[in-house]
């Protein structure tokens, strides 16, 4: 063994390591437990660490109960709605906030940044009037359109596209490149992580949305499958299993998309431009 | 029943700061309140289907049950569609309902909790229905099941029941037996300790657990053991720094110090929900409307639970909260659209449905007469826990109806649990609670 691994420094890291890990994975440990308890098991006192059967039939309780596939269709289109619009909207302004000089540049990029400091439960009220008064309340556009100018996407790929250098850029302008080709084939693809770390975070920000698609629709049609389970749990009866099942099925594509882009997301908070 | 689970704190806390946001803005929009001189149309049954838009909150299952009973008789014969749609908990129904009244997108009748009377009533949310009972010369004299307070705002009624709920002590027969305790329970609180105390020594284990989150159980507590309330009676100013408020936390404290209760938060709620039909627990307040849940599950550890009263205080004292919801008759639409949503609140809480609602959840009727149904007969036969909370009606007291209660009982559920979590001096902790509570009525 080698010395530095007997040393207080070391072991002190790995047991706060340690302490971290389990802090941040025991709620999942208790989801996935209490998903594949039985009732009993749920509610014994004291708790149980381990389950002696698997209960498989919590997922298709919960899959039944309520309509799941119309809440997950919901969920697909209003999430895919929300990154595609977002790249076609953020794109061009980090660009221009990156690339350009115009007047007033400051004070825009200022208000870009003030719109990631008010918190969504002052705006969902007008938003709420706004959307009601145009007939839009119930529908995709309600729940994708106030999302898609995020003030953080901005700027975050803003910072990725000042880290390119200049001399690209000319010498792609001396190719007879116009402003679309040079986005097109120089910035994405230098920003590739960026834009995959900014798609994951709204993913998982719009898939887990629980507040504004409650507050903005009043019927089922839009709704998204984070109320589908809320629903579960005010159910007549007593079904935290089932509940836990249906939060499982909920989170599991935002496991598997983190697990595959793991590494885009640290190189884009590492990310230092061409070496 | 209140369902704990919707007071999570990660979601109460944007909903508070959403409810407390549209209640400022209602109170800019319109400060007429419960003032309203409505006049009123009896429904007549015309060509068209007249389409009444319904929110409901809690219950989705039995109300869409009603709805569909209602549109293929009454709603059929009167020419009315009812639309049912879910809107989540109480807090979430609250707030969609604030937003709404701002957007002119009311429904026409809606579902929501027994407390929101004066708030929906003093932002013209909601009208008197005293004219459209006098057009369809309605007698409320069937309502008469515990406090109706909740129902009105001055002398005008508002609001019709719905469901009803109220906190009971469900008790251990078997294990009250084996320790050598009355099967029937405590009837005050100074039996209530020897009860816990001849638990505690024969088996060394927890007797009673108390869910911090229920905080109507506390109400019950304040009103039965101190007589008084937690605020004062025009709610203005609150009461948790009075003697009375002080002696029952001290009393509680005193019963958790010597090992007698535990106090579950409201992350606990499985834990509490184990608890009260667990086989080494004696005694747990909490609500009628989980007594079916509470016996099934008791039942699957051969343990016999029984429903007695809350324990009366010195005196005799003895009073309870009433929950559960009204229907509200929201102020929009035509003439012909209200009286016709009046239509179907009537329908909907009749004695059938009244009935039907009360066997089908957990909750109490709400009429007089449904007590009085087959099926309602049959219920108490088979439950007799029921009989005992329609006889613990009679103690019943309307919880506070001010528009602010909410976020006042989530400020009220925190401090007193770190009075006993972290042992803080309980005088002084009151002291400062009442400040805070009192600077949230007078805002």
């Amino acid at each position: 063994m080698k010395d530095w691994v007997r040393t207080p420094k070391f072991i002190i890291r790995l047991l706060l390591s340690l302490l971290l890990i389990i802090v941040f994975l025991a709620p999942f440990y208790w989801m996935f437990l209490s998903a594949f308890k039985t009732l009993d098991e749920v509610i014994a006192v004291p708790p149980k660490f381990w389950v002696d059967k698997l209960q498989w039939v919590n997922f298709q309780q919960a899959f039944t109960r309520i309509n799941f596939m119309h809440y997950t269709k919901n969920s697909i289109i209003i999430t895919a709605g929300t990154i595609i619009g977002q790249i076609l909207v953020v794109v061009p302004a980090a660009y221009a906030f990156a690339r350009y000089q115009f007047r007033g540049k400051g004070v825009l990029f200022g208000l870009v940044l003030f719109t990631m400091m008010i918190p969504g439960q002052l705006i969902f009220l007008p938003i709420f009037v706004m959307f009601a008064k145009t007939g839009l309340l119930n529908t995709y556009i309600s729940l994708i359109v106030p999302f898609i100018a995020s003030g953080m996407a901005i700027f975050m790929l803003r910072q990725t596209f000042m880290q390119i250098p200049d001399s690209i850029l000319e010498a792609a302008r001396l190719d007879n490149a116009g402003e679309f080709k040079i986005i097109r084939t120089i910035m994405l693809p230098m920003a590739i992580p960026t834009l995959s770390t900014l798609a994951l975070l709204t993913f998982i920000g719009t898939w887990n949305s629980y507040f504004f698609p409650l507050a903005w629709t009043t019927t089922d049609a839009v709704r998204t499958l984070p109320l589908g389970v809320k629903k579960l749990q005010d159910a007549e009866g007593l079904n935290p299993h089932i509940v836990m099942a249906g939060n499982m099925m909920l989170i599991l594509p935002v496991l598997i998309i983190f697990s595959f882009a793991r590494k885009h997301i640290i190189k884009a908070f590492t990310y230092s431009g061409v070496k | 029943m209140t369902t704990p689970m919707k007071s999570i704190k990660k979601r109460l806390i944007p909903f508070t700061t959403a409810i407390l946001a549209t209640t400022i803005l209602l109170a800019g929009c319109g400060q007429s309140g419960a003032a309203q001189n409505e006049t009123a149309v009896a429904y007549t049954k015309g060509d068209k289907v007249v389409e009444v838009q319904f929110w409901t909150s809690a219950m989705e299952k039995v109300n869409q049950e009603l709805v569909d009973e209602f549109n293929k008789t009454k709603g059929a014969e009167l020419n009315i569609h009812v639309n049912a749609e879910y809107q989540g908990d109480y807090w979430e129904t609250q707030k969609k309902i604030n937003a709404a009244a701002i957007a002119n997108t009311l429904p026409n009748v809606f579902i929501d909790e027994v407390a929101m009377t004066k708030g929906f009533a003093d932002n013209d949310t909601i009208v008197d229905l005293e004219p459209y009972m006098k057009a369809s010369d309605f007698d409320r004299e069937d309502f008469k099941i515990g406090d109706l307070g909740n129902l009105y705002v001055g002398e005008d009624m508002y609001a019709f029941p719905h469901m009803r709920s109220l906190p009971v002590m469900y008790i251990n027969k078997t294990l009250a037996k084996k320790v050598g305790m009355d099967e029937k329970g405590p009837q005050t609180f100074a039996e209530l300790e020897s009860y816990l105390k001849a638990s505690y020594d024969a088996t060394g284990k927890t007797p009673m657990y108390l869910f911090n989150n229920d905080f109507w159980v506390m109400e019950a507590l304040l009103y039965s053991y101190s007589n008084t309330t937690i605020l004062n009676e025009d709610e203005t100013a609150a009461n948790i720094n009075s003697k009375g408020a002080v002696d029952l936390i001290t009393y509680l404290n005193d019963l958790i110090s010597k090992g007698y209760i535990k106090v579950l938060s409201a992350t606990q709620q499985n834990d509490f929900i184990g608890a009260v039909s667990s086989p080494d627990t004696l005694l747990t307040f909490s609500s009628i409307g989980g007594y079916k849940i509470f016996l099934g599950l008791a039942a699957k550890t051969k343990t016999e639970l029984g429903v007695a009263m809350i324990p009366a205080g010195e005196g005799g004292t003895r009073g309870v909260s009433v929950g559960g919801s009204n229907v509200y008759l929201a102020n929009t639409g035509t003439d012909i659209e209200k009286a016709a949503a009046f239509e179907f609140m009537k329908w909907i809480t009749d004695t059938d449905q009244a009935a039907y609602a009360s066997v089908n959840t957990g909750y109490l009727p709400t009429r007089l007469s449904s007590l009085d149904t087959d099926i309602m007969k049959n219920t108490i036969a088979q439950l007799p826990g029921y009989q005992v909370a329609i006889d613990e009606l009679k103690f019943s007291k309307m919880r506070p109806k001010n528009g602010v209660y909410h976020e006042v009982e989530n400020l009220l559920v925190t401090r007193i649990s770190d009075i006993w979590t972290d042992k803080l001096n309980i005088q002084e902790s009151l002291d400062a609670l009442k400040k805070d509570v009192d600077a949230i009525l007078t805002r």
